[in-house]
């Protein structure tokens, strides 16, 4: 009878051995795969934001404040559109013109909801602030797709206008 | 009889360290086997993050390529640093030939606007490139503008394009 306890016992010590070599290997994988996967995400994703941002603020458009062919560029229109200057070859408002084409630049750079859906960029904002940090309200932000729990990158740009320094943003979400 | 007894009883003991070494036998090839399968399944996660390191690698080469590109007065436009001259591409489009050292080791390099017009400038063809090759592009954002000239005045219109370097794609075998 106590020759049989003993066993139990021993045999129950081995068991805890084991359990506490199999929960040794756990913490430490565990520990392991924290350590690999909350390494910081390299910012090579957002060049991509700031190429665009880059390339969508040279795009000349067809609006001239003061006379054909001193065509704006994306960046002197938000200047413009902030100073409140009205695009004179065309008969109509700085802002306007600048938000038709922001609307259409980025919809045909990153593709329109539908798109948004199955492409890397899942979502996009761009967004133009006074000094501050306020928003201007001539200029509504533009967003599109769907951003929750994804990566977020971004990039901006200071510009000086007439009526003072902007702050340009353009953010990319990543599935 | 007592010789007998002495004789079952050792060879009760021997059986029972017999038992206990190949428990402890069974025991270290358990845990082999559990260490392999932990090895096996690091390997096979350090082996995909060489080739994904691959792969990011070549992404900064095309970027780096890129840079090279829009700073080279070959293809930069005169006012902007960061740019394409439109009417460059378009007398240098087709000349692969011309660019089979600068372009060595990619598959295909090419400019293509892509608003307010869709056109696609094709600046370089790698002829070695095969059919059942897999190629992976890389693109970035680049204005592309042209020289315009009005009752005497001269302006930059410029546009959206997406300067496009692929490559042979390195996959797991």
């Amino acid at each position: 009878m106590r020759y049989k306890i003993l066993k139990g016992k021993k045999a129950q010590e081995e068991i805890l051995g084991f359990v506490l070599i199999i929960l040794l290997v756990i913490v430490g994988g565990v520990i392991f795969l924290a350590i690999t996967l909350n390494k910081p995400v390299e910012e090579q994703q957002s060049l991509e934001a700031e190429n665009l941002l880059q390339t969508v603020l040279s795009y000349t458009t067809n609006c001239a404040i003061q006379f054909e062919p001193q065509y704006d560029s994306i960046q002197d229109l938000i200047g413009d559109c902030y100073s409140g200057f009205s695009c004179s070859n065309l008969g109509a408002n700085s802002c306007e013109v600048l938000n038709s084409s922001l609307n259409s630049i980025l919809t045909a750079s990153l593709g329109n909801v539908e798109i948004l859906k199955t492409s890397k960029i899942t979502a996009y904002t761009f967004e133009i602030k006074a000094e501050d940090n306020s928003s201007i309200s001539s200029i509504p932000v533009i967003f599109s797709g769907n951003c929750t729990n994804k990566l977020e990158y971004g990039a901006s740009q200071p510009i000086e206008t007439n009526s003072g320094k902007l702050n340009i943003f353009l953010k990319l979400c990543y599935s | 009889m007592k010789g007998k007894m002495i004789k079952t009883k050792q060879n009760k003991k021997a059986t029972r360290a017999q038992l206990k070494i190949q428990q402890t036998a069974f025991m270290l090839l358990a845990l082999v086997f559990f260490f392999s399968l932990i090895f096996i399944f690091y390997l096979n996660f350090s082996k995909n993050k060489l080739y994904e390191a691959r792969n990011e690698l070549a992404m900064q080469e095309a970027y780096t390529l890129l840079q090279k590109f829009s700073s080279n007065p070959e293809f930069s436009c005169l006012d902007l640093s960061y740019c394409l001259d439109k009417d460059k591409l378009n007398a240098l489009e087709n000349m692969s030939g011309k660019y089979k050292d600068y372009f060595s080791g990619l598959a295909s390099v090419f400019v293509r606007e892509i608003y307010p017009e869709n056109k696609t400038f094709i600046i370089y063809e790698n002829p070695n490139i095969k059919p059942e090759d897999t190629i992976i592009g890389y693109s970035a954002f680049i204005p592309l503008c042209s020289q315009r000239f009005k009752d005497g005045y001269s302006w930059n219109e410029c546009k959206i394009a997406k300067f496009v370097v692929s490559m042979k794609e390195f996959k797991q075998a």
